[in-house]
């Protein structure tokens, strides 16, 4: 089990380069994660957008763009359906957002998904490593679904279980976060609605916890102190208010390490904020990287 | 003793000592808390109303049950022999219940949260982590009618709140960017006087982090040192509480504003300099509604 973002590195670290799309790298600190990324061998982009704001900013930190494909595009929408477009006919394995609306890549990708016939939905995925727990954290969904149903919360589920065995993680706990326990299973929008407390899906892929109060699964001794080792490994959020505010905490929490993305039938989609920094757009990278390594060696297999 | 909350502390130096009963009381770890607010003579000696009699609490009323015991609290707050009810044990919504009109919120009660940020040394507060009610631009604007003027009185300057919502662009499909939007201009026409500047949309990354604002193309001068965060709805306000206090270790309390009377509640755990804080809240909370005629 893949239990931290070391982890990740070390498996990305013995990856060969995965070819990428990076839509957009329009701006320095994006431009710096792409040409660390490419140095370090992690990954071998494929930049598309502005060529000569892409050049300009590509300038700026002395990144050479010489050897580098670039693929001219200039409306913003038509800058994600290309990497899409690549990235469903496997010229490239990753696609990575840059400075550019999440909005776009949304659209792209449903444009994809219907093009190929696929009926899951699109979601997000946001990975915790937090210092103290053993183990990483999914919090789902934090990026597209405003207030999803019961079905949607399926499909959210579905998808974060594509993603949990490529990280080790085979039969992993799911806790649906509500902040009202006692309405929580006669909500219409609830996993848990009309069932009785669920331990397991038919397919055993999966444990439901029963719906609890996040604080008292986590506290221990009485009440005295926080085992953060008894987090579930995936965290179903309630809505986009939630998910999207919780899921971006490690700006305040410094014991949290985030890496996001939108894991699809083609591979990963990686969604570093607009708001990241160069550090943290490199993490993505990498967790990329990892992720394409162990779908590459489950196919292999 | 006790460096949590400077602020709240600072206000509390002009306070003098009211009375408190605690309802429900089983808890020793409380009595010890209550001891020293007594000694910061911020309170008389308490009242304790509990199943049983423990060792320092010198004025005792049996009570067999929370619903008894809360009943009886509310009495002697009726009475006006005591100024504000503590929440000792038992489960926090039965003795919401019971304590409010019928069980009735009325639409100006507030809970509100605050949180102290050690690194920065600042303290900022959160509404509405725990009254679940549809998250409507009345109610947002009542819960910052009330919380406002409280909050100007603690910090003693203007007060810089954020609406928070999941995007920073007004988007109709997510309400929370409307309403915040909405809460944003009429702090701008001064609908809630001189002393609350509201922004928003923002996302939670832009408030967090000046940084993050300018990287996205947000102009806003006070991110990331936002005294108040206006969370879009009960779920998003909860797990943020929630999230920061257990996760991030960032110390936690809150007080139930309400035009009936403010209630002190069980968010344990806490520590006792989180505990004495919170009763200061909630002391701080009395004497300034009391002051200015009730909500």
């Amino acid at each position: 089990m893949i239990s931290s973002l070391s982890d990740i590195q070390e498996l990305a670290e013995a990856a060969e380069p995965v070819v990428t799309a990076v839509i957009a790298p329009e701006d320095h600190e994006f431009m710096l994660a792409v040409k660390e990324a490419h140095e370090r061998c992690f990954i071998e982009p494929v930049l598309i957008g502005r060529r000569v704001v892409i050049e300009k900013a590509a300038g700026k930190i002395g990144y050479n763009l010489d050897t580098t494909r670039i693929i001219e595009v200039v409306d913003r929408q038509e800058i994600a359906n290309m990497a899409l477009d690549m990235f469903a006919s496997r010229e490239v394995e990753m696609v990575s957002k840059g400075q550019i609306s999440t909005s776009y890549i949304y659209r792209a990708i449903i444009l994809k998904m219907k093009a190929r016939k696929e009926k899951a939905i699109i979601s997000v995925q946001t990975f915790w490593d937090i210092k103290g727990c053993d183990h990483l954290v999914l919090l789902t969904d934090p990026g597209t679904n405003i207030s999803p149903d019961e079905r949607k919360k399926k499909a959210i589920l579905d998808n974060a279980l594509q993603i949990m065995p490529l990280l080790g993680y085979n039969c992993p706990e799911v806790l649906e976060l509500a902040s009202d326990s006692a309405n929580l299973k006669d909500k219409q929008n609830s996993l848990q609605f009309g069932q009785k407390p669920s331990i397991k899906d038919n397919k055993g892929s999966y444990i439901l916890l029963e719906y609890q109060v996040l604080k008292k699964l986590l506290l221990v001794e009485h009440g005295h102190s926080v085992d953060l080792n008894r987090l579930p490994h995936i965290l179903l959020v309630p809505d986009l208010n939630t998910g999207n505010i919780i899921a971006k905490l490690d700006f305040f929490i410094k014991d949290i390490v985030r890496v996001t993305c939108s894991y699809t039938s083609m591979g990963p989609v990686l969604l570093p904020s607009r708001a990241d920094v160069a550090e943290g757009i490199m993490r993505e990278f990498i967790f990329g990287v990892a992720l394409v390594a162990q779908r590459r060696r489950l196919v292999n297999d | 003793m006790i460096d949590l909350y400077p602020d709240i502390q600072r206000r509390a130096q002009q306070l003098k000592p009211k009375r408190c009963v605690v309802s429900y009381a089983t808890d020793i770890s409380l009595l010890q808390t209550l001891t020293l607010v007594k000694d910061k003579r911020l309170i008389t000696e308490p009242l304790f109303i509990g199943p049983r009699k423990l060792p320092g609490m010198h004025n005792f009323r049996e009570a067999a049950s929370m619903h008894v015991s809360a009943a009886m609290a509310r009495e002697c707050w009726l009475q006006r022999e005591v100024d504000l009810i503590i929440q000792g044990h038992g489960e926090r919504q039965s003795f919401i219940d019971l304590h409010l009109k019928g069980g009735v919120l009325d639409k100006k009660a507030v809970y509100l949260a605050a949180f102290y940020d050690s690194k920065r040394q600042q303290t900022f507060f959160g509404i509405d982590p725990l009254i679940a009610v549809p998250p409507t631009l009345e109610r947002k604007i009542s819960q910052l009618e009330t919380v406002a003027p409280f909050l100007k009185h603690i910090f003693n300057r203007k007060i810089y709140a954020v609406a928070l919502a999941p995007i920073e662009t007004v988007n109709p499909k997510i309400p929370a960017t409307v309403t915040a939007a909405v809460l944003a201009q009429m702090s701008v026409r001064r609908q809630f006087g001189n002393f609350l500047q509201v922004t928003g949309p923002l996302d939670i990354d832009c408030a967090l982090s000046k940084v993050a604002a300018g990287r996205k193309g947000v102009e806003s001068e006070k991110s990331g040192d936002f005294d108040l965060y206006i969370l879009p709805d009960t779920n998003s306000s909860y797990f943020f509480t929630t999230f920061l206090k257990y996760i991030g270790n960032v110390p936690t309390i809150g007080v139930l504003l309400s035009p009936d009377h403010h209630l002190l509640l069980n968010s344990a755990p806490l520590t006792i300099s989180e505990r004495v804080a919170e009763i200061t809240l909630g002391l701080i909370a009395y004497n300034f509604y009391k002051d200015i005629g009730g909500l």
